[in-house]
């Protein structure tokens, strides 16, 4: 199999083979606007994205070369967050900081099924929690004035009925 | 434990040693974030960009959004009305007429509504009828002993 070469924004480079690099839809279409599919010496530069990340990244479309691709997105299908295999979720075992920098990469590399189940689990540290809690565990400032929160109080009035 | 996980595929021979804990935004400078020794620890939510964030609250149901999500910030409460959020909502009795009439005020893009044991019917489908333009089905279930189901197609 061919190799490609990454570069991360702190400058190492990785070499990887193509087919595991192509799960990026960005790298992917990069080598095929360039044609440098059989350029051995190229270095495709990921700016956006340092070495510590982009290690983690190689990792997991290593370890899910062979899946299928991801289907498109079914707006007619309830969108699960239980359904993380054990491999992912030990994965992504990691802390907050390397979780949001793994979401901006499989952003920016276009790779669905990373970005799916980063974001998947996200959602879950977000269930179950009341906002405060949300706000505590994110460091997320409230930033509704008095009269705002107060609004917004009103209509969920229903919510603590139950 | 499996730690070692990294760079374990043989795909990279680099040493290993800062992947998970020492990460986190150390390198952060050319992404304009400040060094955390002078400020309070970031929202990470922050760096993301808006459609990453619907993307995250696509897996919340519109409970979750509505009553939970939507009062944590006022980011996250103008996200949570994304209409693309709202294309599909399947709602059982506990959520209260007005809510609901609220939800699909702001759901142009309404495609599929499920009313599961609803008295309110009537009043839901007139309003349907007049808010939300793109619906293609509508299914109204109720339980009991003469369990009706309907599914109308637009």
């Amino acid at each position: 199999m061919p190799n490609i070469k990454l570069q991360s924004s702190d400058g190492e480079t990785f070499e990887v083979d193509v087919e595991i690099a192509k799960c990026s839809v960005t790298i992917k279409t990069m080598l095929e606007d360039l044609g440098m599919d059989d350029e051995e010496e190229e270095v495709v530069p990921l700016p956006n994205v340092n070495s510590a990340i982009l290690r983690k990244v190689i990792h997991w479309a290593t370890y899910h070369k062979d899946d299928p691709p991801p289907p498109e997105d079914d707006e007619n299908k309830e969108k699960r967050t239980d359904d993380i295999s054990s491999w992912d979720a030990d994965f992504l075992k990691v802390d907050q900081g390397t979780l949001f920098e793994l979401i901006l990469a499989a952003n920016y590399l276009d790779i669905k099924g990373l970005l799916d189940v980063t974001c998947k689990t996200v959602a879950n540290m977000i269930k179950g929690k009341a906002p405060e809690e949300i706000r505590k565990t994110f460091n997320i400032k409230n930033d509704f004035t008095a009269s705002e929160e107060e609004q917004v109080r009103k209509e969920n009035e229903w919510c603590e009925e139950k | 434990m499996d730690e070692g996980n990294v760079a374990s595929s043989g795909s990279t021979s680099r040493k290993r040693s800062r992947s998970s804990e020492g990460s986190e935004w150390k390198e952060g400078k050319e992404g304009g974030i400040p060094c955390k020794r002078f400020f309070r620890p970031l929202d990470p939510f922050s760096a993301l960009p808006n459609e990453v964030m619907v993307h995250i609250f696509s897996y919340l149901t519109h409970e979750e959004l509505y009553k939970i999500a939507r009062c944590v910030c006022k980011r996250w409460y103008l996200l949570v009305s994304s209409p693309v959020l709202w294309k599909r909502i399947t709602v059982k009795q506990n959520v209260p007429s007005s809510v609901l009439l609220k939800w699909l005020e702001n759901s142009p893009l309404l495609k599929e509504l499920s009313l599961t044991g609803r008295g309110d019917i009537d009043f839901v489908t007139n309003k349907v009828s007049r808010c939300c333009k793109r619906l293609e089905s509508l299914k109204i279930e109720n339980p009991g002993p003469n369990k009706l189901v309907r599914s109308v197609g637009y």
